[in-house]
């Protein structure tokens, strides 16, 4: 039961950080644009024909698509409704058929250097024009599919454009497939900076918490709580990330009561001040980013709730080991001990596995925190389902 | 009747038309042998804030400088944050404190076989589309230019292709006027042909019998081949020293 227990409470610890590390990536991919430009480079992508037009450079500069674009932040947009995408591309293929008025140059003399149209623009409806730009194209790869989409549709402009639209969001459920992937990297190289700027090692982690039952018991209740009340289903990841902060917010403040209104770790303390700063450098009109600095100062004031150890300070490890200054009497209890001797008598093996924990913590983290908070109810279930049932009182006699 | 002002010489292609050794057209050593890196470099809003920055800290004194760095700073603004529509605006709105009949001459550039292994992200067919709807959004406004280059397409599909060009166009709604879509040729010898190559004589023999204006790019700085062998080609002047015996 200790080591479930145990578990329980250090699945909690990740899920907290972990929704600090999925804060800050989100508010860096919403600085560098990045789920824009990722749409965009995939429309490219997929519209490009080597043999005939980008088509999707034509695409995106569709008043239909491009007035989507937040002109006045130069920012792209994020997402891209299939219906709107079918219809713009069923005009830029059938642009091509536009091949506008045959002009005659005046004879010199006659009006100055000026021209004549002649001719009238055809006025062919939408699938018209759509399959006479197709025609104009050179033969390629793409062609073959949109006359295979044209041929398929029986000159239905609804079925032609369905079957755009299908094609669109499979290209897209590979995209967001892609993103996730680019997506690990960044959350790695944070997750690895939210633990070296929080000293949290996993390792050392693990053995305070196996040591102090009050921690423990504190930690659990939280979790036990948390779980009761967590229920992802059907949330966007921005709701999800909500309904998390809140149900861990709601089960700490359960446990401090009297909560103090001062931080209690130094370095969460410095933390929060330059989020201060951040924040007042933000544009107020910036909402998503203010709330986004808004999570991570609640989770960086949750973190400091729990008591966990975090944070650095000059008596404990590794600037303990750097400091000249006295060393403590021994205490006696296991929990003392081990932490008398990690903080003031080091030997490799102590650096060794700081140096790894470390690393650890930034691997998990980087985990993100649905994937804990799904073990963390496992875990807290498993711990349901161990314990034994409440002993009955046996002087109670059942009535007759 | 008054003409109206005239630019005869703008560039709207934006830094997606460009390859990315499109920086080796600056006559700098160390440039020229990371002209990709140094483009994706200054392609960052924060790197070219800092270099102006940093700029305006060292040159306390030389406002000369200052200026000369400030228009390549906005040169890579307009170009990085941009489409050409947009840059086409921006030299219109200022054309048009002049005049409000403004007109601009816009220069394409087919920068395709520029560089011999990296055509630009966007290809010379997409600059050219792009170009061709800014004219129908502003036909009394905007005269482009079309660039031809012979390793592209040779002797009669050159006059094939440009005929839909030059021999189509559109009717202002404003005026009433007939436009074609583009008003002329632009050739860069520059970018790696000379300007007798025989594949260009048809070119030149339609052009002189429809009276289309050809204009070719003569000077040595702005736009020229930026292939790997590009120090071999430039001209340069050598001084000869006599050797000791």
């Amino acid at each position: 039961m200790k080591i479930i227990e145990v578990l329980i409470s250090v699945v909690l610890i990740y899920a907290l950080l972990s929704m600090l590390v999925s804060s800050i990536v989100e508010m860096l991919n919403n600085r560098q644009k990045s789920r824009g430009k990722m749409l965009h480079s995939a429309i490219l992508q997929m519209l490009d024909d080597p043999l005939n037009l980008q088509y999707g450079y034509l695409l995106l500069k569709h008043p239909l698509i491009n007035s989507m674009n937040n002109q006045q932040e130069k920012r792209p947009f994020q997402y891209l409704a299939s219906d709107a995408f079918a219809d713009a591309f069923i005009d830029v293929i059938g642009q091509q058929a536009e091949t506008g008025l045959p002009i005659q140059k005046n004879k010199d003399g006659e009006e100055g250097n000026s021209f004549t149209a002649k001719g009238e623009i055809s006025s062919d409806g939408a699938m018209g024009l759509f399959r006479i730009g197709m025609q104009q194209m050179n033969n390629s790869p793409f062609k073959d599919m949109l006359l295979s989409f044209y041929s398929k549709s029986d000159g239905d402009y609804t079925r032609l454009k369905g079957m755009i639209e299908n094609w669109f969001d499979n290209f897209m459920d590979r995209t967001t497939g892609w993103y996730k992937r680019k997506q690990i990297v960044k959350f790695r190289l944070v997750g690895l900076v939210v633990a070296i700027f929080l000293n949290v090692d996993s390792i050392h982690l693990f053995k305070v918490i196996s040591m102090d039952d009050n921690l423990r018991s504190s930690l659990t209740q939280v979790a036990e709580g948390m779980a009761n009340e967590y229920s992802p289903d059907g949330k966007d990841e921005q709701t999800l990330l909500l309904h998390q902060l809140t149900v861990l917010d709601s089960n700490i403040q359960k446990l401090h009561t009297n909560a103090a209104d001062t931080v209690r770790s130094e370095t969460i303390s410095k933390i929060l001040k330059g989020t201060k700063t951040l924040s007042d450098n933000i544009s107020k009109s910036d909402s998503l980013q203010q709330k986004q600095l808004e999570q991570i100062k609640q989770v960086l004031v949750l973190s400091d709730q729990l008591g966990f150890p975090i944070g650095w300070s000059k008596s404990e490890a590794p600037l303990s080991w750097f400091n000249s200054d006295e060393s403590p009497k021994m205490p006696t209890n296991k929990l003392g001990i081990y932490l008398y001797h990690r903080n003031e008598q080091p030997q490799f093996w102590t650096v060794f596995l700081y140096v790894i924990g470390i690393l650890l913590t930034g691997f998990l983290l980087s985990f993100g925190a649905p994937f804990w908070f799904d073990i963390l109810i496992k875990f807290v279930n498993i711990r349901k389902a161990g314990q034994k049932p409440q002993a009955t009182n046996t002087s109670q006699k059942p009535s007759s | 009747m008054i003409t109206p002002l005239t630019n005869s010489h703008i560039h709207i292609f934006d830094a997606e038309c460009a390859p990315k050794n499109f920086l080796r057209v600056i006559p700098s050593k160390f440039i020229r042998k990371n002209p990709a890196t140094i483009k994706w470099v200054l392609e960052r809003k924060p790197v070219r804030k800092f270099i102006w920055w940093f700029n305006g800290k060292l040159n306390r004194k030389g406002r000369k400088n200052r200026k000369k760095l400030a228009k390549y700073i906005s040169f890579l603004n307009m170009a990085t944050q941009n489409g050409q529509i947009d840059i086409f605006r921006k030299a219109l709105d200022v054309a048009k404190t002049y005049d409000s009949s403004a007109r601009l001459v816009g220069l394409t550039l087919d920068m395709d076989y520029m560089d011999d292994n990296n055509a630009p992200k966007k290809r010379f067919c997409t600059q050219l589309d792009e170009v061709k709807q800014i004219k129908k959004y502003y036909p009394d406004n905007f005269f482009p230019f079309i660039s031809v280059d012979p390793r592209a397409r040779s002797g009669e599909n050159i006059v094939r292709w440009i005929k839909k060009y030059v021999e189509f166009g559109l009717v202002s709604q404003a005026t009433e006027k007939a436009y074609p879509f583009f008003s002329g040729i632009k050739m860069y010898p520059a970018h790696g042909f000379f300007p007798f190559d025989p594949r260009l004589d048809e070119l030149y023999q339609y052009a002189a019998a429809k009276g289309i204006p050809v204009m070719f790019h003569c000077t040595r700085v702005g736009s020229l081949y930026v292939g790997s062998h590009i120090e071999n080609l430039i001209p340069q002047k050598t001084s000869y020293r006599t050797s000791q015996r």
